[in-house]
């Protein structure tokens, strides 16, 4: 290959990703998904937290016998890391809740993946955490609670 | 030195960091594969219904995780062409077929939820250094076409720091003009908040609050990261800049794994690989890779 030939490829190529990535931001946000998938850099364009409050999703499970339900914190699994853990599970639920399909597909994936980090329980539910933190100096322990999924 | 003479050595060193960056990057990239291909028997062992592409190119690219005899065999393959180009860097063909495979042996991972960022620095390293010559110059005029090549290849590569940066211009500039009341990016709780949060998501003890204790060197921090990231696309034009930039780059990944829990592994290694000044380190090689022993063989023609 000819060196002029060279330097012309690469800088199309490195143009046509660009623009890729630019478009991407455009049909995104028309909801014809993602054009070309390099394109994702939006990240910690905020402080977290930054609205005054911030949602956490954890698993709630509980045996038959059980009174109450047990929260189930984040933990590594033999098949997700940490932070698989928190990326899937906080996809499947933010697809969950705007499920609207028949036969709901995003909420079975949802229990399925539930039962297989959490086995052994007989009831599961997710709750929304929701922080308000006022003082993070003072930590953001206290939190309100609500049951956004049942699984019956 | 006269100009012309400083360009051409300009170009020289840039050619010369280049190539022995990009055989860094497939011995980094062979590392990549075997972790790859150890992770994709453990994704075999979570249920299937969970396997789920979340756009029309890992739809296209895996449809359904691949079985064990397709999967390894095609990263063997992987291997071997990574290894075929350390010592054939110029078959030109392959480096397409290798960045292929990568994405492919890539797509399993993003198929389990929101995936967006990884791994993509590694595999536009690779797209983007396809038809970069691998030949010396012949003369100055091709010297300077193989520069303005890397050129552009660095720019690709940083333009994804730089539009990290303008989203965080564009969000601060959005919350003091829009929501005051919010806390944004230079509010002295702004990272504290920010390091919690993200260790309660783990549901992590946190014990970095020491770190927090002068939050006006997180403030200036955010104003340095800004500058880095919308300033560094600068170094895929300015030869000298590449080194300092590649470690303001990689500090800022490790501030962001160790206080935010945020980790980036694969891109401060790419990093390291590609902006490193090999021509200082490899002293003697440097002197005679354009006009010693072998440099006749590495022109074109």
């Amino acid at each position: 290959m000819k060196i002029s030939t060279g330097y012309k490829l690469t800088k199309y190529l490195v143009l046509a990703s660009l623009a890729g990535s630019l478009a991407s931001l455009l049909t995104l946000q028309a909801g014809l998904g993602e054009l070309y998938p390099f394109f994702h850099w939006k990240l910690y364009s905020q402080p977290l937290g930054s609205a005054g409050s911030y949602t956490f999703y954890r698993i709630y499970s509980r045996k038959t016998h059980e009174a109450h339900y047990q929260r189930r914190p984040v933990r590594a699994t033999s098949t997700f890391s940490a932070e698989e853990y928190v990326y899937t599970f906080n996809d499947l639920v933010a697809n969950t809740l705007a499920d609207t399909a028949a036969g709901q597909p995003h909420r079975k994936r949802l229990l399925r993946f539930i039962q297989h980090v959490e086995p052994g329980a007989d009831q599961y539910k997710v709750v929304a955490e929701i922080y308000h933190p006022k003082a993070p100096a003072q930590g953001i322990c206290s939190y309100d609670t609500a049951t956004v999924i049942t699984f019956q | 030195m006269p100009k012309e003479a400083a360009d051409m050595a300009g170009y020289r060193q840039s050619h010369f960091n280049f190539i022995y960056g990009n055989q860094a990057l497939l011995a980094c990239t062979i590392g990549f594969i075997l972790y790859k291909t150890g992770n994709f028997f453990i994704l075999r062992q979570r249920p299937a219904e969970l396997f789920s592409p979340g756009n029309y190119f890992t739809r296209l690219l895996m449809p359904a995780l691949p079985p064990a005899g397709l999967y390894v065999p095609l990263a063997l393959l992987a291997l071997l062409c990574c290894t075929w180009l350390l010592g054939h860097p110029r078959a030109y063909g392959l480096r397409l077929v290798l960045t292929f495979q990568l994405l492919w042996l890539h797509a399993a991972q993003w198929s389990y939820g929101v995936f967006s960022h990884v791994g993509h620095l590694l595999l536009l390293a690779h797209l983007f250094s396809v038809f970069i010559p691998f030949d010396l110059a012949r003369d100055r005029q091709e010297a300077r076409l193989i520069h303005k090549a890397i050129s552009w290849y660095y720019a690709g590569l940083l333009f994804t720091y730089g539009l990290s940066g303008m989203w965080k211009w564009a969000g601060l500039v959005y919350k003091l003009m829009l929501k005051p009341g919010d806390i944004h990016w230079l509010h002295p709780d702004a990272s504290l908040l920010t390091a919690r949060i993200s260790f309660q998501s783990y549901d992590l003890p946190f014990y970095l609050l020491p770190a927090f204790s002068w939050p006006w060197v997180w403030q200036a921090g955010f104003i340095l990261v800004l500058l880095v990231q919308t300033g560094c696309i600068v170094a895929a034009f300015r030869l000298a800049w590449r080194p300092g930039v590649g470690i303001a780059l990689i500090f800022f990944h490790l501030i962001n794994a160790v206080f935010f829990l945020t980790s980036f592994v694969l891109a401060p290694l790419v990093i390291a690989c590609l902006f490193f000044p090999y021509h200082a380190l490899f002293r003697k090689t440097y002197a005679r890779f354009f006009s010693g022993p072998g440099a006749l063989a590495r022109r074109p023609g």
